[in-house]
């Protein structure tokens, strides 16, 4: 075989493992960093060598016994190593795991301790997901610093913030138990529906969703539900996601404007991923065990249900809305009742909760500008809902928004 | 690891000297501090004295200088503190938790710094 072609086998090899091979790295070295480092280095001597000696029976193993042996090198070098003796004796003993037949199958997976610590929340938020696309999905800093519209060398330094902070702070490398872990997952799926948001709702000024990004949300929810199966809000997150996904073509199929769920041609919808996202959902209730994701699962699917938007069954939204607030009582969430309770022919009560908001606070926020919009089309209030049409356009950020925007001003004003 | 607790709170927020309610939260304190000292993570805590008693010290060019009241203006003020060995920062958080003026203050947790050799 020629040596050269094992190159892009090796290389997806790193890209499909290098996060189960780091997690597990940092299992035993309790250290960001260093597990990074000589995971690299290890990885730079496969390239070397394996083109010439072909892929070892057990290359996980292989890379692992590299990567241990390389830190037990560093560990050893460092002026005051004789406090980590311990830590080297331990490491050798770990390191005699990965012998020559060691079989790849039986390295423990260490993901889900890796998912829980990223999505800590003593770390602020965009810290957890850029520390999580990093590290478990594996994303270079170049591409985590474009997600966020930063140089690279910002992401950088707020990468390195993170890891020092889970270092010298003492957050530990353990999937939390019992009560803890409903709590902490709630984090953890807060975590990757900002990513799939991210990639829904892309800031891009050329487009407005980065497929690419709502990959890296699927992939860590579908992980995330092998590692612990049968957790009801897991399985909701992905019906969510599921849900919205099967609308990405009919959202998207014009080139200049983004088209909203009224005016979505239906049969553009993706039959199949609406079969996955209900399957997703029946198991989710199955668990018997409701949660904020599941009931916008639902609402979500009660959509995918109308063959057309004026079949739509309002009342059951309006219903779901008021459930989501007993989880969620926010304004934001209100500002969705609102507008369900308009489509439900409640044009009064819909107003009435839309006064509840604090519109101080909504002031910079586009959706609540749009919802003020539609209620007050329902109360027959035009004037009202241009004014508040022009607010949204002048928040508008990119061309597909300011389109959308711009035709429903026409349609009030027509 | 050791940890820092410390304990924030308007002054005018929460029960105030001379209420009952007053009482009620002393009691709860006493029942926090027995239960880190019967779990043996209690290190040291002390409550402080109101924040008018505060005085600032700076040296500059050698000369102290001396002034009335806290460094910074703030509308939480430092009003105790609890040292803690905690296993990791889950369990100093679960501890903060519990800590009564946690209630209507907040609680800063610190790890203490690990110095080398």
């Amino acid at each position: 075989m020629n040596p050269r072609s094992l190159q892009p086998s090796i290389e997806q090899l790193f890209r499909d493992e290098r996060g189960q091979m780091l997690a597990g790295l940092i299992a035993q070295l309790k250290d960001f960093s260093l597990a990074e480092d000589v995971l690299q280095d290890a990885m730079t001597q496969a390239l070397t060598l394996w083109p010439e000696s072909g892929l070892p029976k057990n290359p996980k193993s292989w890379l692992m016994r590299v990567a241990i042996n390389r830190a037990i090198d560093i560990l050893r070098r460092q002026t005051n190593w004789q406090n980590k003796q311990t830590e080297v004796t331990y490491l050798y003993e770990f390191q005699a795991q990965f012998n020559r037949n060691h079989d790849d199958h039986l390295i423990a997976d260490e993901r889900l301790k890796l998912i829980f610590t990223c999505c800590h929340p003593a770390l602020d938020d965009a810290s957890q997901v850029a520390l999580t696309l990093n590290t478990v999905c594996g994303l270079t800093t170049t591409q985590v610093a474009a997600a966020f519209l930063l140089k690279t060398p910002t992401m950088a330094q707020r990468l390195v913030r993170a890891k020092r902070k889970i270092k010298l702070s003492g957050i530990s490398y353990v999937v939390p138990e019992g009560q803890e872990l409903n709590v902490r997952l709630n984090n953890v799926l807060k975590v990757i529906y900002l990513i799939y948001s991210a990639g829904y709702h892309a800031d891009d000024p050329q487009q407005l969703i980065n497929l690419e990004h709502t990959d890296e949300a699927f992939y860590l929810a579908r992980t995330l539900n092998e590692l612990i199966p049968k957790q009801a809000e897991v399985l909701g997150l992905l019906a969510l996601m599921c849900f919205h996904q099967s609308r990405i073509k009919a959202r998207n199929h014009h080139p200049d404007e983004f088209i909203s769920l009224a005016q979505q041609n239906r049969k553009l919808w993706h039959s199949e991923l609406i079969q996955q996202a209900n399957d997703w959902f029946t198991q989710a209730i199955e668990c018997r065990f409701m949660g904020p994701y599941q009931i916008q699962a639902a609402i979500s699917g009660v959509h995918s249900q109308a063959q057309h938007w004026e079949q739509t069954d309002w009342l059951q939204i309006v219903g779901l809305y008021e459930k989501l607030m007993q989880y969620w009582p926010s304004d934001t969430v209100r500002i969705n009742l609102a507008v369900a309770l308009s489509y439900a022919g409640k044009a009064d009560s819909a107003w009435t909760c839309l006064q509840q908001v604090n519109a101080k606070a909504l002031d910079q926020y586009l959706p609540y500008h749009l919802a003020y919009a539609r209620v007050a089309e329902a109360v027959n209030q035009p004037t009202a809902a241009v004014s508040h049409l022009s607010l949204a356009m002048a928040l508008a950020n990119n061309p597909k928004e300011q389109q959308f925007i711009k035709s429903q001003m026409n349609r009030l004003s027509a | 690891m050791q940890y820092l607790l410390m304990i924030y709170s308007a002054e005018d927020a929460g029960p105030q000297p001379g209420t009952d309610e007053f009482m009620q939260m002393l009691g709860e304190y006493q029942k926090f501090t027995d239960e880190v000292e019967a779990n043996g993570v209690l290190v040291g805590g002390e409550p402080l004295e109101s924040i008018t008693t505060a005085t600032t010290v700076r040296v500059r060019d050698g000369q102290s200088h001396i002034t009335d009241g806290p460094f910074a203006e703030t509308k939480e003020a430092l009003g105790g503190y609890y040292l803690l060995d905690c296993q990791d920062l889950d369990e100093a958080i679960k501890y903060a938790a519990k800590i009564p003026s946690a209630a209507y203050g907040s609680i800063e947790i610190r790890p203490i710094m690990q110095l080398p050799g």
